[in-house]
């Protein structure tokens, strides 16, 4: 049985994008057949880290939506663009870069069923063992679904003000959507945040296991999304906190 | 008390080896002073042709702080010269002295003093053993001082507690040790400031608070789990869950 995790937060630029692409390479070298979605069709971006550009895109998942194309047809394998040979396999599926499609599907919108059978028909014509849900921060629709269907939830929070409020509402909203699998992880945290009391402090907060706890990065700033950071810096403490993270996520 | 005079300058290091006549001379010229504590002997800045003999009792050197405060440099005591550097370049005073308790301490002018120099050639050699054994002393704290600060910076403080346990070793009746106490004592002072200050900072920060409006939250809620959206995709979500695991 094939395993849906999705990676959101409720504010943007929290990480969401980075380890999502992470993880599935993290999964993959364990020789796993690993789906990216990236269902942040009005701010898309994940492709970036894979190394895929707008105009290598034949079909995206907004030409899915608006029944162009099978979903598997804007399935890219972009294992060979990786820096380093893995094991297994990742197939990306990205939104539409195209400033007049994304302008499109703000104005028309779209089925949003639809994109639970893509998941459905992505996890069996391409026998994935797992499948990542990139997505737009905060409680949209496609938001609300991808929760409501996946395995796993991990919901990402900065140590900032900004970004308490939102989390706890979401937090929530999935409990209230039965999700299987609500984690937390905490990331940007600055070093003068002993990670103990980082972790305590947020799961009594929101009553809600912390998976992973990460540390600010100023390797992750330089690095700027141009590739996958545990390739990058495998020794880096970001990197253990992310491994540990795709080993709770996939002995779920 | 020109006898009282003659047996404390006798008691110099600078001095001691004069002949009974020119210390009798020269008790003549020395100017005596009794001060109690917190007098002041010298005042920073005044004409410096003159030097002190602290014959008695312990005074401070003290400079002003950027807020108008007192820093005090040094501490001497019986047997020691103070001012003595005028004696050569006549430079205002560079720091104020004031009595730490009663002393009794003598002033001998520049000229005077020249005149005796002349007289006595031998004394010089004693001056500059008086000053060489301060500039030993200055370099090698400064030579300390350089390097801890080094280790401050890289942010090792640990270092503290031991150099704190060897300068426990000190012996008070010499000068040049009370003097290197007075600048550990100061330095490490200066250390646990630092410490103190970047541990408060610490943990504040290291205190995360996590503040979250309740009904602001609950307000959120409603709102989200009352949308249309919501309840359309609750009620599709067990049968979509339901798919999948069937498959
Ligand atoms: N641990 C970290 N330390 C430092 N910088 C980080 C860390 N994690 C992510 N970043 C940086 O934060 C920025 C946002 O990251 P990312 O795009 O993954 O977030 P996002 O949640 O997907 O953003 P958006 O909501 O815009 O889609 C990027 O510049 C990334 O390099
Ligand atoms: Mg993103």
């Amino acid at each position: 049985m094939s395993n849906i995790i999705s990676i959101h937060s409720y504010r943007g630029g929290t990480g969401k994008s980075n380890t999502t692409a992470n993880l599935a390479v993290i999964i993959a070298q364990s020789g796993k057949r690993v789906g990216v979605v990236d269902t942040d069709i009005q701010s898309p971006g994940i492709n970036a880290l894979f190394g895929l550009e707008q105009s290598e895109l034949k079909h995206s998942l907004n030409d899915y939506l608006w029944g162009l194309c099978s979903i598997s047809e804007a399935a890219y394998d972009v294992t060979e663009n990786l820096i380093e040979k893995i094991e297994g396999k990742i197939f990306l599926i990205p939104s539409s870069l195209n400033a007049g499609e994304i302008a499109r599907v703000l104005r028309e919108g779209y089925d949003v069923g639809l994109l639970d059978s893509g998941f459905q028909e992505l996890v069996s014509d391409l026998e994935l063992d797992a499948l990542l849900i990139d997505t737009h921060p905060g409680l949209n629709e496609e938001t609300l679904l991808s929760i409501a269907i996946s395995d796993n939830v991990v919901l990402i929070l900065r140590p900032d003000q900004q970004d308490y409020l939102g989390t706890s509402v979401t937090v929530e909203v999935a409990r209230k959507l039965d999700v299987a699998n609500l984690m937390l992880v905490v990331n940007k945290i600055p070093d003068v945040f002993p990670m103990d009391e980082v972790k305590e402090k947020v799961e009594s907060t929101y009553n809600t296991e912390v998976a992973a706890l990460m540390p600010h990065a100023d390797e992750m700033m330089i690095l700027g999304s141009n590739g996958i950071f545990v390739l990058e810096f495998p020794d880096h403490p970001v990197t253990d906190a992310l491994k540990q993270l795709a080993d709770r996520l996939v002995e779920e | 008390m020109s006898k009282k005079i003659i047996k404390a300058l006798k008691h110099s290091s600078w001095f001691q080896s004069l002949p009974d006549e020119v210390l009798k001379d020269l008790a003549t010229k020395v100017i005596s002073y009794e001060l109690d504590k917190d007098e002041v002997l010298i005042r920073k800045n005044d004409k410096g042709d003159s030097v002190f003999y602290i014959y008695d009792g312990w005074v401070k050197i003290v400079a002003g702080d950027a807020l108008g405060g007192e820093v005090v440099l040094n501490h001497l005591g019986p047997g020691e010269f103070v001012g003595e550097l005028s004696l050569v370049d006549q430079k205002p005073r560079s720091a104020s002295v004031v009595a730490l308790s009663s002393i009794h301490a003598l002033e001998l002018k520049r000229d005077d003093f020249i005149n005796i120099l002349y007289e006595n050639p031998e004394i010089a050699l004693h001056i500059i053993a008086n000053i060489s054994s301060r500039m030993r002393f200055t370099s090698t704290y400064v030579e300390k001082a350089i390097q801890w600060s080094y280790r401050i910076a890289s942010g090792d403080y640990d270092f503290a507690t031991d150099e704190i346990q060897k300068t426990n070793i000190i012996d008070t009746s010499k000068p040049d040790d009370v003097r290197a106490n007075r600048f550990l004592d100061a330095f490490f002072r200066m250390l646990e400031g630092i410490k103190s200050r970047e541990d408060a900072l610490k943990t504040q920060l290291v205190q995360l608070t996590i503040e979250i409006d309740q009904a602001k939250r609950d307000e959120e809620i409603d709102s989200v789990i009352n949308s249309e959206i919501f309840q359309k995709i609750k009620a599709e979500s067990t049968q979509l869950r339901g798919n999948r695991v069937k498959k």
